[in-house]
């Protein structure tokens, strides 16, 4: 081993970085090299004399802490101040730019919402299911003639009814009509109506 | 206590600068040698440490890069304010070869009380006349205890680099004290 090489090995066990092998390979050049030997003993000197220096006090310690902490609380408040001003630092273009997509935005969310076309086509469907309901039911009736005859009964009602609450400007329903509607025997009613105008062709 | 530094709590990052103000100054100090200097550049480590805190990650050593911080304002601070010594100027300079060896005498003469004394003047002239890059390495490990790979992780270096420059630190400093322990004769 070089003498340069074993400095630097002392150097490198002086600070306890050397690992077993290369404290070996020193161990063993330092028995025989007196050179060396008398630097690693002037090493061991001043690395002792070196850590035995004294260390620095800070002068004012509170001076110093208080110092510190104005300024940290100086930073304190500056990272406040921007974040507030960073909003209105924000320039025109950017602000119309952000307004343009937030109108885009409401814009496409108008467009895409579910339209009157679906619902549309949902009325449509529960239309046709109404239909096929009805023909059931129709073929259900015509079956019953007891069921025809009361259906028959409550449409018959049910247009009177209508025909009781429909007023035309003018009023040509009489008196006695409406007191032959309140009857509410259609039957009867028709019959009269047939009688006067047999009675009035006869006539 | 980090974590709630990291969040800006300033009382937090108090606490840690508590722990850690002497370690700075006297580090910066080592580099420096200028008191009001250190107090400054110490004051502007923590605001800076406290600025960047949030960039700091929990899984690496806060005292690393505290001390990074601490180094790299200190070097700058260098590099602005004074010229570098080189190695020559460092042996060179006849005003302090007399002085070490008049101190030298003193050491040698056996009368003499202060011998321990003039040998840590000498010591202390002899490391601040070092280079800077040397001065940082030397001063993390054997001032600051740090291993060669934290003092690699604060100077931004490989270990093997760190290794050298206190190496090369050490082998001026001998030869600077060479007065007082005689030259030594390599092979």
């Amino acid at each position: 081993m070089r003498c340069s090489r074993c400095q630097k090995l002392i150097s490198d066990w002086l600070d306890g970085n050397l690992s077993q092998q290369d404290s070996k390979r020193l161990g063993a050049h330092l028995k025989k090299c007196p050179g060396c030997n008398e630097y690693f003993e002037a090493l061991k000197v001043i690395d002792r004399e070196v850590r035995r220096l004294p260390e620095v006090e800070i002068g004012d310690i509170t001076e110093f802490e208080a110092s510190l902490r104005r300024e940290l609380n100086q930073i304190d408040q500056q990272k406040l101040i921007t974040k507030r001003k960073r909003w209105f630092k924000i320039p025109v273009p950017a602000w119309g730019i952000g307004l343009l997509f937030l109108a885009a935005a409401i814009y496409l969310l108008f467009y895409f919402r579910p339209g009157p076309a679906e619902n549309g086509q949902i009325e449509l469907a529960t239309l046709l299911s109404y239909e096929d309901s009805y023909l059931t039911l129709t073929q259900t009736i015509a079956t019953d003639d007891d069921v025809m005859e009361s259906l028959n009964q409550e449409i018959i009602n049910s247009i009177i009814q209508e025909t009781l609450a429909w007023e035309p400007d003018g009023s040509d329903y009489s008196e006695i009509y409406h007191k032959q509607i309140n009857v509410i025997n259609i039957d009867e009613y028709l019959l009269q109506q047939e009688d006067n105008m047999g009675f009035q062709e006869g006539k | 206590m980090i974590q709630q530094a990291q969040q800006g709590n300033a009382e937090a990052f108090m606490t840690l600068a508590r722990t850690y103000q002497s370690r700075v100054f006297n580090l910066i100090y080592r580099l420096t040698k200028n008191r009001e200097d250190t107090a400054d550049l110490t004051q502007e480590t923590f605001l800076k440490a406290f600025r960047a805190i949030k960039e700091f990650r929990v899984s690496s050593s806060f005292h690393t890069w505290l001390h990074r911080i601490a180094v790299n304002l200190s070097l700058n601070f260098l590099k602005k304010s004074e010229p570098q010594k080189n190695y020559r100027e460092y042996f060179n300079s006849r005003e302090d070869r007399d002085r070490d060896n008049k101190l030298a005498n003193n050491f040698i003469s056996p009368e003499n009380a202060s011998e321990a004394e003039q040998l840590k003047a000498s010591l202390e002239k002899a490391f601040d006349g070092l280079p800077t890059i040397y001065k940082a390495a030397f001063s993390l490990v054997v001032f600051q205890g740090m291993s060669h790979k934290e003092a690699a992780e604060v100077l931004g270096c490989s270990e093997g680099t760190v290794s050298w420059r206190i190496h090369q630190a050490r082998r001026m400093i001998k030869e600077k004290l060479d007065p007082y322990f005689g030259r030594t004769k390599e092979t």
